[in-house]
């Protein structure tokens, strides 16, 4: 009873829908076999990089050792003499890694777990498993899994690695290159310093295009009977729905399932005119920024300032929130009638999302900057409202 | 820890700075002084007595005959009769309003403050016998000013007008409730220069009117009195000296204990003394202020052995020990040991000075407590053979504990222990702290009756420092008693040692001098945020160093205030009630309050940039509030970042627990798991309950199963959901609870399937039984995602068929058998363990 997003997710690189070249780039790395090179793999989330690798490690090893995971809890002990736990998931075949969980710690992590495996051979117990298990139903084909020399290590958010810890992955590439493979995760490639970019192979990921989504949405509708008698008969209006949740989900690919199966969750019957489910915290941006540009005052500043307060602390991160925020003021501002030049107030806007949202990068306290920007927009509003 | 709470004493602080100043004003004005009436200064001088008065009153009658201040109150004229009237607006205003717009009005006439020395001096204590009431907006003067002024010539100020009142000075904006009493007890209203007038035109003592001549009597009985005080301390200080070389003479040897208490035994080295120490109280009439608290301690420490101490009740003789606080210098410690001292106890005094850590407490004091065993003997060894054998008391002893708060990290477990003597003290024990709010004190809070030391006010010192003064020959102007106090904040120490510091150099202390000697003596005070931000917001006039000394007050705490509160004044750099100018304003302040984020990164991030503090100062406090400063509107409020960070710390934590839970069906990072999963996720686990009720159940624990989640994650879930400031119905309330408790115990029922084993992170034997299915469950896991046919092992079809045979019959809730069931095969699998 998984999410629709977990319980379609490809299995094989011969699944994926699309980014067809990308798969097939995939494909032959992953055949190269010991001339595997480290990657980059980067990407707006919801496009599917995660998928994609595991897909590539499945090739690379076998699925069953791939997808034999534990998650470890490792204890490590900063040089303060502090003792950090971190979680590891692990297979026999790779490592997955989110050193940011660390914090500021996350030197120690790279510096510590990434010696510590590099300094050991990979031994592949698959061969052996399989006899121990009795195993029939595997094929032959994924029985003779070639052995690999390899581990793979897959480092999660890999741009809210510190400098440091970028500084101590970028020797231990090199060192222990025979024994571990990195491939670094991350959304953009902005924050990582370039020794690094330049001893990996990057690929993006890039979000899947309209037509990628509405078939990967039909091909999970036709296998969910129960759900597609709830939607549309007619694939035309099918593809308003579709189109719709395409729009509300930015192409984010996860968040567009989501929402599909969130619609057919809430309503008995789904038409045109169904309204997208969308992720609380959307609906909050929403009214706040529509509150902003209805009411630019002190009052609407302080009652501001609380959903900020709430949106920050219930986990919403701040730059995302200046984003939303952004978007929503320069579609709002055509809806409203009072503004005399839409174009030049939505530059504004735009340049003051800008400057704040360097100051989020460079500052500590969101709430500072996001109320900068609020009240800076509140300003640009009443400017212009007001004049003649 | 000393806190300003005296809004008049810095507030004559401050005029007095402003008068400095202007030096030359200064001393032309003293000398003008001098010029004015040196023979009655002399007179004064010269005369300490009761006959000093009846001088005084001759020259009077001399210069000024026979003029009461009725008779030149007549002489002046009314105030302006359009400064009473009041605007009917005004009167629906709250507090704040009013303040605004006072001030909006203030800030046209601002620039054109008159110099308090401008002011034609007036005869000595002419104002006597007068109550006076300031109200409104004067046009030169602000209140400070006049208050001190009125006081210098011994009026008296009141804050409320009541029939007593003599006159009331008002100027523009007057309390609406103010001008309606004036108008209905029909009191004399003057303004400004109608109070200067008064001043250059009343007679030396008030003149010869009713009031003035009680309140001369008055003074003059208090005089009395002093002297009167002084007489009887001499005397006693004769009889004691005598006494005192007679047990010398007896016994050259003194006893130990006796030796720390303040006074008599060393009257050999009197020169040398302190005051503080040679004008300690010996009497308890003597102790300034907090009256009622010595006599409770006095009541409690009396009837000690005579009660129960049961520790549960509320007042003070269900305690063994009390905790004294209060800030320094106002006789804690004094009144403490004088009680103890009167009631013939002998004191066992530990302070800051003494190693008090847990081992030193036990190994010192132990013995002196608990000695519920030995109590007998103790009874006999701990005597004081100095003083009288027959009283009970002293047989007995007190322990003094001196500043608990300067225990330190040295002393080692020292509060606890002092709390744990507390509780089982066959001795009664006072302790005694500055400040009872700090966390160490806590764990004293539940065996101490708490006793508050107020500070002593300016009346209830003025005898006793009057009497200090006579006796060391040094010549107080009483009427600046007041002053003293308000610069000290109330430290009686501190003003016997300042007229100790004067006494060296000077003979007299008065208004003249004082000024010059005032900032060496101006007490150094830490003040709370909420005061620096008020002067921040407010309109001042402090200079940028001023202000950056305010900052330094508590640099991590005001600048999260400045933010929290920098949107609650009305700023009065903008006139017109403009919303934009007013928004551009604010988004000034918030620009710069954002900037100083980045340079407070600087200096607490791997740069340690601390050199930057004081342009962070500038930045996120001075600068921010330079910009919006004007009346405040509203109530100070504590800076909510602190609360709400805290509250993201737990959020994040609670986000990434469902990411290590959840990691290996979803594959996605925190960010993603919370924007991405949580809102639907969240529906998912709902849905079932509310359609189908106790029916979907089954369904939600299967998805929990899959997804690793525990109750806690799914309660979790539900609270990471935002609303803002939308509408919303609370989905998870509408569900009947008897679906809800149905779910726990069917949750309860069996056991999950966990992804993280953490090593040592409980001993519990259940979750070791969790951690054995763990492994087993993910080995289940391996070869197949889902479907769970096939190449299980024995184990592991039994850990299914455990799951799955348990569910059914937990609904249908099937009494003994089923549950012998599970239980064998989990006994089982711990055996093949």
């Amino acid at each position: 009873m998984a999410l629709w997003a977990d319980k379609y997710r490809p299995k094989a690189l011969a699944k994926l829908s699309y980014h067809d070249n990308i798969t097939e780039e995939l494909t032959r790395l992953a055949d190269s076999g010991p001339n595997f090179p480290h990657l980059l793999v980067y990407g707006p989330s919801g496009a599917g990089k995660k998928t994609r690798i595991m897909s590539m490690l499945r090739r690379l090893y076998s699925a069953s050792s791939v997808d034999n995971l534990k998650v470890d809890v490792k204890t490590f002990v900063t040089p303060s003499n502090r003792k950090l736990e971190f979680n590891v998931i692990s297979s026999p075949c790779h490592l997955e890694i989110t050193p940011s969980d660390m914090g500021n710690n996350d030197r120690v992590v790279i510096q510590d777990l990434l010696k510590e495996i590099g300094q050991t051979e990979a031994l592949d117990f698959s061969g052996l498993f399989h006899i121990t298990k009795k195993d029939n139903t595997l094929t032959d084909d994924e029985s003779t899994t070639p052995q690999r020399k390899f581990k793979v290590v897959i480092i999660n958010e890999s741009e809210k690695l510190s400098r440091d810890a970028q500084a101590a992955l970028r020797r231990t590439m090199e060192k222990f290159s025979a024994t571990i493979r990195l491939i670094l995760i991350c959304e953009s490639t902005s924050n990582i310093i370039d020794p690094i970019k330049s001893r990996t192979l990057g690929i993006r990921i890039g979000l899947p295009e309209k037509e990628s989504i509405r078939t990967v949405f039909e091909n999970i509708l036709s296998n969910e009977f129960e759900a597609k008698k709830s939607f549309p008969e007619d694939w035309d209006d099918r593809c308003i729905v579709y189109d719709h949740i395409i729009e509300e989900c930015d192409q984010n690919l996860r968040l567009g399932i989501m929402m599909l199966e969130a619609m057919y969750m809430n309503n008995d019957t789904i038409n045109v005119q169904t309204p997208v489910v969308k992720p609380d915290w959307q609906l909050v941006i929403e009214s706040l920024a529509k509150g902003v540009i209805k009411d630019r005052s002190v009052a609407r500043l302080t009652t501001c300032r609380t959903i900020l307060y709430e949106l920050l602390s219930h986990a919403i991160p701040g730059k995302l929130l200046l984003e939303k925020l952004m978007f929503n003021f320069i579609k709002m501002i055509d809806d409203y009638s009072g503004i005399h030049h839409n174009n030049q107030v939505k530059m504004d806007i735009v340049d003051a999302a800008a400057l704040f949202d360097e100051r989020l990068t460079l500052g500590s306290k969101d709430i500072f900057h996001l109320e900068g920007f609020v009240t800076k927009v509140m300003v640009i509003l009443e400017t212009d409202i007001s004049s003649q | 820890m000393a806190i300003i709470d005296d809004f008049f004493g810095k507030n004559t602080v401050k005029s007095n700075k402003a008068k400095r100043m202007a030096p030359s004003a200064t001393s032309s004005s003293t000398t003008t002084a001098t010029n004015n009436n040196p023979p009655l200064k002399k007179q004064k001088l010269d005369n300490s007595n009761s006959k000093k008065i009846d001088v005084v009153k001759n020259e009077n009658l001399s210069t000024n005959s026979l003029l009461s201040a009725e008779d030149i109150l007549k002489t002046i004229q009314d105030a302006d009769p359009s400064l009473l009237e009041t605007d009917p607006e005004s009167e629906k205003m709250n507090f704040f309003q009013l303040k605004a717009k006072q001030s909006a009005n203030n800030n046209s006439n601002i620039g054109e403050t008159m110099d308090i020395d401008s002011i034609p001096k007036g005869r000595e204590n002419c104002l006597n016998g007068l109550t006076i009431v300031f109200t409104g907006v004067l046009p030169s003067l602000d209140r400070g000013q006049c208050e001190q002024l009125a006081s210098r010539y011994g009026a008296k100020i009141t804050k409320s007008i009541s029939g007593k009142t003599s006159l009331v000075v008002i100027g523009t904006d007057a309390g609406p409730s103010k001008v309606k009493k004036i108008k209905s007890l029909g009191i004399k209203c003057i303004d400004q220069q109608g109070f200067i007038d008064l001043i250059s035109k009343m007679p030396a003592d008030g003149g010869s009117g009713d009031a003035a001549v009680k309140e001369l009597a008055k003074k003059k009985d208090l005089e009395r009195k002093v002297e009167e005080e002084i007489e009887e301390e001499i005397k006693k200080e004769q009889e004691e000296e005598k006494k005192q070389l007679k047990s010398q003479i007896k016994s050259t040897s003194s006893s130990s204990s006796s030796s720390s208490q303040a006074i008599p035994k060393t009257v050999v080295d009197k020169e040398t003394q302190l005051w503080t120490v040679r004008h300690a109280p010996t009497e308890m009439k003597h102790i300034c202020g907090n009256k009622g608290n010595v006599e409770m301690l006095y009541n409690w420490l009396s009837t000690w052995f005579n009660k129960p101490h049961n520790m549960t009740g509320s007042t003070i003789d269900d305690y063994k020990a009390v905790l004294i606080s209060g800030p320094p210098g106002i006789g804690k410690t004094t009144a403490a040991t004088l009680i103890a001292k009167k009631l013939g106890y002998d004191v066992i005094e530990k302070n800051a000075s003494d190693f008090r850590s847990k081992k030193i407490l036990n190994e010192n004091l132990k013995v002196c407590l608990d000695n519920t065993s030995v109590a007998g003997y103790f009874h006999h060894s701990k005597l004081d053979p100095e003083e009288g054998v027959n009283e009970i008391n002293n047989k007995r002893f007190v322990l003094l504990m001196d500043e608990v708060d300067g225990m330190s990290s040295g002393d080692n477990g020292g509060v606890a222990q002092l709390a744990q003597f507390c509780r089982t003290t066959k001795t009664p024990m006072i302790l005694i702290c500055n400040d009872k709010s700090l966390p160490k004190m806590r764990t004293l809070d539940k065996y101490c009756y708490d006793v508050g030391w107020r500070r002593p006010t300016s009346r209830e010192m003025k005898s006793r420092l009057m009497s200090i003064a006579h006796r060391e020959g040094l010549k107080l102007d009483p009427n600046l008693i007041d002053k003293l106090v308000a610069i000290t904040h109330n430290d009686i120490r501190q003003i016997i040692n300042i007229m100790s510091t004067v006494s060296r150099t000077q003979k007299s202390l008065n208004f003249d001098n004082l000024n010059q000697m005032q900032d060496s003596w101006e007490k150094e005070v830490s003040l709370k945020p909420f005061d620096v931000v008020a002067k921040f917001l407010s309109p001042n006039k402090y200079s940028i160093n001023d202000k950056i000394s305010l900052y330094f007050n508590d640099m991590d705490i005001i600048p999260l205030m400045i933010h929290e509160n920098y949107r609650i004044t009305k700023p009065s750099r903008i006139n017109s009630n403009n919303k934009l100018s007013e928004l551009k304003q604010l988004s000034k302040a918030s620009d710069l309050i954002s900037q100083s984020d980045l340079v407070n990164s600087q200096i607490r991030s791997g740069e340690q940039q601390w050199s930057l503090l004081p342009f962070h100062a500038i930045m996120s406090t001075i600068y921010p509030s330079f910009e919006i400063q004007g009346q405040i509107t509203n109530r100070i409020n504590f800076t909510s970042w602190l609360g709400q960070n805290s509250k993201k710390m737990k959020f994040d934590r609670i986000v990434q627990t469902l990411q290590y839970h959840t990691c290996t069906r979803t594959s996605t990072n925190n960010i993603d798991l919370r924007l991405d999963y949580v809102p639907f996720i969240k529906d998912k686990l709902l849905q079932p309950l509310l359609k189908r009720g106790s029916e979907g159940i089954e369904e939600i624990l299967e998805i929990m199963d899959d997804y690793y989640l525990t109750k806690e994650d799914f309660d979790n879930i539900l609270e990471l959901s935002v609303h803002g400031s939308m509408k919303y119905e609370d989905l998870y309330k509408k569900i009947p609870t008897s679906v809800k408790s149905g779910f726990t115990r069917k949750y309860n029922s069996y056991v999950h399937p966990t992804m993280i084993y953490k090593t040592g992170d409980s001993v519990s034997s259940s979750t070791r039984r969790d951690k054995d299915m763990s492994i087993e469950d993910e080995e289940k896991d391996n070869g197949d995602n889902g479907d769970n046919e096939g190449d299980e092992d024995d184990v592991d079809l039994k850990k299914d068929s455990l799951i799955k045979e348990i569910k059914p019959k937990a609904i249908k809730n099937k009494p003994k058998a089923t549950k012998s069931k599970p239980t064998t095969t989990k006994s089982k699998v711990r055996a093949k363990k």
